[in-house]
């Protein structure tokens, strides 16, 4: 996945950015952030979720995280591989370690994400 | 990182080595190097390296030092052999839990206790008060400053002290020991103690020559560890972190210490402790999770939904692969095989076995 095409929220996540169906996953930021990445707990595929809505919750040695649909849609499938290999969120986060697909809401709210810039902008300034 | 955070003489080398530092206890820490699980796993199977320079040391000098030491700590120390070391602890006069710390004895005149970082000047200042009140022919001298120090821990230790300190009779060195040597001109301790469940020395030694120290025993073969791969080993270990797994509202009972506190001779806190032998409403436990989330300290414990305790400290084993916490609960729930409930935030809770504790115990 090239960093440049995905969109970014503040919380940390990334969506493709482009088709119905898109996957989700945090930032390089952020699992840097979380340190060794031991589980990853999703919902059964079928839940719809708000923007902003809890789906995924993280649990690194340091500390539990949620992750946040980025925009509105219904989750259609998980990353089942990270339950034996939750690692390749660490070391891969925009790629092996994507975590959940989500098919987008007709006319989600796109307007909130962050391109690459703007998104490490945000993440200078919290640093 | 705030500004005011002290540095030990090793910061430099932590941030050479692409070093996550953190706060704790009013230093910055190295917390991890890159994965706190790698260096977990390399203490467990080889040997890491701590830069533990932010504990405290305390020397205690003259001809009545073994009288005063057994004033202040709750171990008896009147049979403490001349370069033996012995865990034990501070408490107050109502049984309460200063901190816990190591005694090493040099000779009867000379004695050293080591404590932890966050402490330091309390625990200073309540030696003081004891030192003044009993009048003994013997003299705290408190020097943090003046040390730094180094942990190497792991099966591999003595291989990699070989290459930097020269050959001798390793073999004949064992645990809960402490010897006086000399590195690059200063005065070096030697001591066999440890946080982390394997074997290892604690290096105790000059700052101006902790840098190279630290450089020689990476060349050596030890790998730099950080902070948190430090809280893991002693977590799988069943040690107790001093402010989180006791702080001023526990005695040393409540806390699985019971084993350093002698009752048998005069010391801070001794008549309360006697009143409360055998009487604790509460005590720690080891907490088995299931499945893999991770309760975290100060989660609530339920039994039948109702509140029964905390979880004092919670993480991930990568010894076992699993989550694994200890905590403090009422004695009515403390039984092994008690099944519990840990609250882990957003109304969620896991189910939790109470287990005997340690959680791993290294092959003698």
């Amino acid at each position: 996945m090239d960093a440049k095409t995905l969109l970014y929220t503040k919380s940390h996540e990334w969506i493709e950015s482009a088709g119905a169906k898109r996957k989700v996953g945090i930032t390089d930021f952020a699992q840097s952030q979380l340190g060794d990445i031991v589980y990853a707990e999703f919902p059964k595929p079928g839940k719809k979720l708000a923007a902003g809505d809890e789906a995924c919750i993280i649990e690194s040695c340091k500390a539990t995280a949620s992750v946040y649909a980025p925009v509105a849609g219904t989750l259609t499938a998980v990353n089942s591989p990270l339950a034996s290999t939750p690692e390749k969120i660490n070391t891969s986060p925009l790629d092996e370690g994507w975590l959940f697909e989500l098919d987008l809401d007709e006319g989600a709210d796109l307007s909130s994400l962050l391109g690459l810039e703007a998104y490490e902008k945000f993440c200078k300034e919290e640093a | 990182m705030e500004a005011d955070l002290k540095r030990t003489p090793l910061y430099e080398e932590h941030v050479a080595a692409g070093a996550r530092m953190v706060p704790f206890g009013g230093w910055a820490m190295p917390v991890h190097y890159g994965s706190q699980i790698e260096e977990h796993h390399a203490v467990r199977k080889d040997v890491g390296l701590f830069d533990v320079s932010h504990m405290g040391q305390v020397f205690v000098e003259g001809p009545q030092a073994v009288e005063l030491v057994n004033r202040i700590v709750t171990r008896d120390i009147a049979g403490l052999a001349d370069g033996a070391a012995c865990y034990g602890a501070l408490c107050r006069a109502d049984g309460t839990l200063i901190d816990d710390l190591f005694i090493s004895r040099f000779t009867f005149d000379r004695i050293l206790i080591v404590v932890n970082a966050s402490t330091y000047d309390g625990d200073v200042a309540a030696m003081k008060a004891i030192e003044t009140e009993v009048k003994l022919n013997a003299k705290l001298r408190p020097c943090a400053k003046e040390w730094a120090m180094i942990a190497v821990q792991g099966p591999n230790w003595k291989p990699v002290c070989e290459k930097v300190f020269g050959g001798g009779d390793w073999e004949r060195v064992e645990p809960l020991h402490i010897f006086s040597m000399t590195y690059g001109g200063h005065e070096l301790l030697f001591s066999t103690t440890g946080y982390t469940g394997e074997a290892g020395v604690e290096l105790i030694c000059h700052p101006s020559v902790s840098g190279r120290l630290w450089r020689e025993l990476m060349a050596a073969g030890g790998r730099p560890c950080g902070l948190a791969a430090r809280d893991t080993l002693r977590l799988e270990s069943g040690m107790n972190l001093s402010g989180q797994d006791f702080t001023a509202a526990n005695n040393p009972f409540e806390v699985r210490i019971s084993w350093v506190v002698d009752l048998n001779k005069e010391f801070q806190g001794r008549d309360a402790l006697v009143k409360l032998k055998g009487n604790v409403a509460r005590r720690q436990v080891g907490l088995m999770p299931e499945g893999r989330r991770i309760p975290r300290h100060n989660a609530r414990i339920l039994c039948g939904g109702e509140p029964v305790g905390e979880v004092t400290s919670g993480g991930f084993s990568p010894t076992l692969d699993k989550p694994i916490a200890m905590g403090i609960v009422n004695v009515a729930q403390a039984k092994i095989g008690t099944e519990l409930e840990i609250e882990l935030g957003g109304g969620a809770t896991t189910k939790a076995t109470v287990v005997k504790l340690p959680f791993y115990k290294r092959m003698q």
